[in-house]
């Protein structure tokens, strides 16, 4: 663990597991984990104090669906996927967040 | 959406509380596991790979907790297990459970019933159409000379609800109206259809009744104005079968609709059956039936009812929308006067100032309009007091008990606040136990009032003549329901709020200062009880002295045995010239009965409630307009007097066969009014009543008339049996052999002579006593329930409330007991307080009682308020409850072991 990690926005934790699931299709919570620290390139370190929460909200909510089966190392392990309504609110959020970035790059950079 | 999918998830999960919790454990274990590997890989060694993933999670026991609660609020869960808890603390307290349980369905399920006939009778508006633009006709202001009987005297009345025919068509014609319509009664009937004789008890009404009222029929149709002409429609009479008339007579069968039926000789034909909700205008008295006026006249031509000296239509009007009842009254004040001008026959002169000056007044019709409810509508409402003052006492003792509980549990209470309970979950599990017993006890309640008010019901029927029907009132039974809840709540709250805040152990001061407090409280509240309960008793007592006074009052006929056989024989096809041949021969033939003493006819049953009446003269002694007195009438066959004991005071009694003139026998007391003494009334005459100018042959001694409790009218006997006798009469026999005996041979006579047994009824003198006072009986029979259910509660009130005082005050008893008192001197000490909370209880009671001593005056007859012998009783009683209730706690204070005592907390 190299450079310091970014502290993430509120908010784009959500974001940021959907994406994960929508390359992994499905995944525990350790994989996601991982794939976010280094999908971010090691920007993005996420605890499993603040993920596993983030992963049941969005169970409850309707974006995850959750179905368990067995780790790597034999044990029982809960997979979870993105919903065709996770889906959807991924894509609705990219764009969002698309028009942040878009909005704040004008502001900071004059272009 | 997204708030019904976590819903749904989250009651899942509190189905699944265990899966949860495993798999919120394997998926941490799953991770951990994970983690371990990967750090494993980096070259920790295991066991420091393993303390490290383990640290990276956190304190797991928090994220398990917090993860969890995003399932599973904490605040939800945490009310399941005061529910759960509470449950377990009211099993395991079995006694107070069932106690509080029992004192709540009791409490709820009496004013329930009780609530729900007055709604009934009184509150519940009419199912019609807009029934609140409905209003009844009353005279009010009416001349000097009228007279009513009312309670067994001869009054002046307030107001008159029935008017004449002239007079409905003139208020008909008034533009603040959007319609008019009357109803009169004649009491019963016969239908026959097809061979089936049914006594019903319809009402004659106008053809705008139906129309003005807005029903719509349940089958078949209604008749209208077009068919309620003089002399019937082409087709013939139409008649309206009530729901429960379609039901007996026809067995609910579409063919009655259509069918000719006759009622006492006149042919109709049945067009409508009226919905079942639809009793007529009279909550509690429900019509078998309603006929054109028209055809009263040819049912019964003594009702004249289009005379105009004649009033008996009671009427209803319909007003216009927008205008109100006020606006309504204030144009009648105006117009009554031009109105009676236009409709009022020439009388004489000072008579017709006198109608002239009578007002026409409105009253809202919105209920109907109900004599039953005038007659019954006191007994029910003292009812409803004495129901109340049980919810209160049943709440009272809850709070009682609930507080004693809180008392008993508060070391619990103490050890959960010191772990770390805040004061607010105290409370929570505390105002749950309490809910749960108010939940519970109140669907006991609902239960037990669907049982009880049916029972009550049937009671409060007299059968033929009132009829209360329960709907069931849901509205008004959660609305009790909600009173008792939040009457629990609130005495669940007050120990709830003292025991979270006697938080520390050591508090004792403050603990002194709390059980002083409570111990008032309760006390009082004990009090409250005992004085209720002792207003309750007095009534109970004074009501059953009363029915012992009446049915031991005399009546001016003698005790041997008689029967009442009502016959009629409308539908024999006996002529109405032949009826009189037809009644001697039955009492003929009877009065040749082994076992038979007197036989004789009556038009009227005494003692039944049944009264005819008219104002008197005595042409050249006494004047009608002066003092004319109101004359009841009877009409007997001969043979009456001695049939049912009057004895025979001067001259005789009339003759079997008839003789062409007309006499009648007279009462002593008219004898003596009229004509100064019994033997001058001879030779004399009366006039008024069925036989004007009737020649007095006989003085007989005075007796009651229409009912048991009032005064012996003065009365005028006419010869039924010469003056075109009613069809349906009742015979009186006198006997010495059995009931059955009589019975048959009555039954086998008519038949020989009207070729059926047209008999309705068959009564001793005591069963018809009975009927009528049945409302009595109830009303005792309820309050004395009542009384002792309030003397129970009481009374256990009295032993909880010492039984308390023992346990708190152990450790002082002990010292007593150490110091030298002997054990009956602490059972004094108890027994004195219980006492002395009795005399308090019963003095506040008298008090009460004094206060409310007017309120049963109606009801007593024999017997005054102020009842020397049931006060007595009373306090007597009370006495010895008190003693009883005071006896097992202070022999408990007496066997406390002193050094027991001192050690133990």
């Amino acid at each position: 663990m190299g450079s310091a990690t970014q502290e993430l926005l509120p908010g784009t934790l959500d974001l940021l597991i959907l994406t994960t699931l929508e390359t992994l299709e499905s995944a525990h919570g350790y994989t996601i984990m991982e794939a976010i620290w280094s999908g971010s390139g090691e920007l993005f370190r996420v605890e499993e104090g603040a993920l596993y929460p983030a992963l049941h909200r969005l169970q409850l909510k309707g974006l995850l669906e959750a179905e368990w089966g067995l780790s790597e190392a034999n044990r029982r392990a809960k997979y979870y996927k993105t919903t065709p309504f996770g889906k959807k609110h991924l894509v609705e959020r990219k764009a969002d967040w698309n028009r942040i970035v878009l909005g704040m790059r004008r502001m900071l950079e004059g272009a | 959406m997204e708030l019904f999918k976590s819903l749904f998830l989250k009651l899942r999960a509190m189905q699944l509380q265990r899966q949860l919790d495993q798999d919120l454990e394997d998926e941490m274990a799953a991770h951990l596991a994970l983690k371990q590997q990967a750090l494993e890989r980096e070259g920790l060694n295991s066991t420091t790979a393993k303390l490290q993933a383990r640290r990276s999670f956190g304190n797991p026991v928090n994220w398990k907790e917090s993860t969890r609660d995003l399932w599973i609020p904490v605040w939800l869960e945490g009310i399941w297990r005061d529910i759960r808890f509470s449950s377990r603390l009211l099993l395991k307290d079995r006694l107070f459970t069932a106690t509080a349980l029992l004192t709540l369905a009791i409490g709820i399920g009496a004013n329930t019933a009780i609530f729900s006939m007055i709604n009934d009778l009184m509150l519940r508006a009419l199912p019609v159409k807009n029934p609140d633009q409905l209003a009844s006709i009353l005279i009010t202001n009416l001349p000097p000379t009228d007279r009513a009987w009312k309670n067994g005297q001869e009054v002046a009345p307030a107001d008159r609800q029935h008017i004449s025919f002239a007079l409905l068509q003139a208020i008909e014609k008034q533009d603040i109206f959007s319609g008019a319509f009357a109803r009169c009664g004649m009491g019963q009937v016969t239908l026959t259809n097809k061979d089936a004789l049914h006594q019903i008890s319809p009402d004659w009404v106008t053809g705008s009744y139906f129309p003005v009222l807005g029903v719509k029929p349940f089958i078949g149709r209604f008749f209208s104005t077009e068919e309620d002409i003089a002399g019937g429609p082409e087709e013939g009479w139409p008649v309206v079968i009530s729901e429960p008339t379609w039901n007996r007579v026809f067995q609910r069968s579409n063919s009655a609709l259509g069918s000719r039926i006759t009622i006492d000789k006149v042919s109709f034909t049945v067009i409508g059956v009226a919905p079942a909700s639809f009793f007529g205008m009279s909550p509690g008295h429900q019509s078998d039936a309603w006929l054109p006026l028209n055809s009263l006249e040819q049912i019964n031509p003594e009702m004249k009812w289009r005379d105009p000296g004649f009033p008996m239509l009671q009427s209803f009007v319909r007003l216009r929308s927008g205008v109100s009842l006020h606006q309504a009254n204030e144009r009648m004040k105006h117009i009554s006067r031009s109105l009676f001008d236009e409709v009022t026959p020439p009388y004489q002169k000072t008579y017709r100032d006198h109608v002239l000056a009578q007002k026409i007044k409105l009253e809202s019709a919105r209920s109907g309009y109900s004599w039953i409810a005038q007659v019954y509508g006191k007994s029910l409402w003292i009812l409803l007091s004495a129901v109340g003052a049980i919810l209160f006492i049943a709440a009272t003792n809850l709070t009682n008990l609930i507080l004693a509980r809180s008392t008993a549990r508060r070391q619990e209470i103490a050890v959960r606040l010191a772990i770390g309970a805040s004061a607010q979950r105290i409370r929570r599990q505390l105002l749950i136990e309490s809910g749960l017993l108010a939940i519970i006890g109140s669907l006991l309640g609902i239960v037990s009032a669907l049982w009880l008010t049916p029972l009550i019901q049937r009671s409060f029927s007299l059968g033929e003549w009132v009829h209360i029907d329960f709907n069931f009132d849901w509205g008004m039974l959660v609305f009790l329901t909600t009173i008792l809840t939040l009457t629990i709540l609130i005495s669940g709250w007050i120990p709830a709020w003292h025991a979270s805040r006697s938080g520390s152990l050591h508090t004792q001061a403050n603990e002194s200062d709390f059980s002083r407090w409570r111990t008032i409280f309760r006390s009082g509240l004990v009090v409250i009880q005992i004085s209720l309960t002792v207003a309750l008793l007095g009534a109970a007592g004074l009501l059953i002295n009363s029915l012992r006074a009446t049915f031991l009052e005399e009546t001016g006929f003698d005790h041997v045995p008689k029967l009442f056989v009502s016959a009629d024989l409308a539908g024999t096809g006996i002529s109405q010239e032949r009826l009189p041949h037809a009644f001697r021969n039955i009492t003929s033939e009877v009065r040749m009965q082994p076992g038979v003493q007197a036989a004789a006819w009556t038009r009227f049953v005494p003692l039944t409630g049944e009264l005819r009446s008219f104002n008197a003269d005595a042409p050249g002694k006494i004047s009608s307009a002066e003092n004319g007195r109101m004359v009841h009438s009877h009409e007997v066959s001969d043979g009456y007097f001695s049939a049912i004991g009057i004895p025979f005071l001067a001259g005789r009694d009339f003759t079997n066969t008839p003789t062409g003139r007309k006499t009648c026998v007279v009462s002593e007391n008219l004898a003596r009014y009229f004509f100064g003494s019994v033997p001058s009334a001879i030779g004399q005459h009366i006039n008024g009543g069925p036989l004007k100018d009737a020649e007095i042959i006989g003085v007989v001694g005075n007796s009651k008339y229409s009912h048991i409790r009032e005064a012996a009218p003065m009365t005028a006997y006419f010869p039924v049996l010469e003056i075109n006798p009613h069809h349906t009469l009742t015979l009186v026999i006198r006997y010495s052999s059995s009931r059955e005996a009589v019975t048959t041979a009555v039954h086998t006579i008519l038949r020989k002579e009207t070729g059926r047994i047209p008999v309705m009824q068959i009564r001793t003198a005591d069963e018809n006593l009975s009927a009528v006072l049945s409302i009595d009986r109830l009303l005792a029979t309820l309050l004395t329930a009542f009384s002792i259910f309030a003397l129970i509660i009481s009374i256990t009130g009295i032993t909880g409330l010492l039984s308390y005082s023992v346990q708190q005050r152990r450790k002082e008893i002990g010292i007593q007991m150490a110091l030298g008192a002997t054990p009956s001197f602490i059972q004094w000490q108890f027994r004195t307080q219980g006492i002395r909370l009795g005399i308090a209880g019963i003095a506040l009671g008298g008090l009460l009682s004094f206060w409310l001593r007017h309120a049963i005056d109606s009801y007593l007859f024999g017997t005054k308020a102020g009842d020397p012998l049931v006060w007595i009783s009373v306090i007597l009683i009370f006495f010895i409850c008190i003693f009883i209730a005071v006896a097992i706690p202070a022999w408990r204070a007496s066997k406390i072991e002193p050094m027991q005592a001192l050690r133990t907390h």
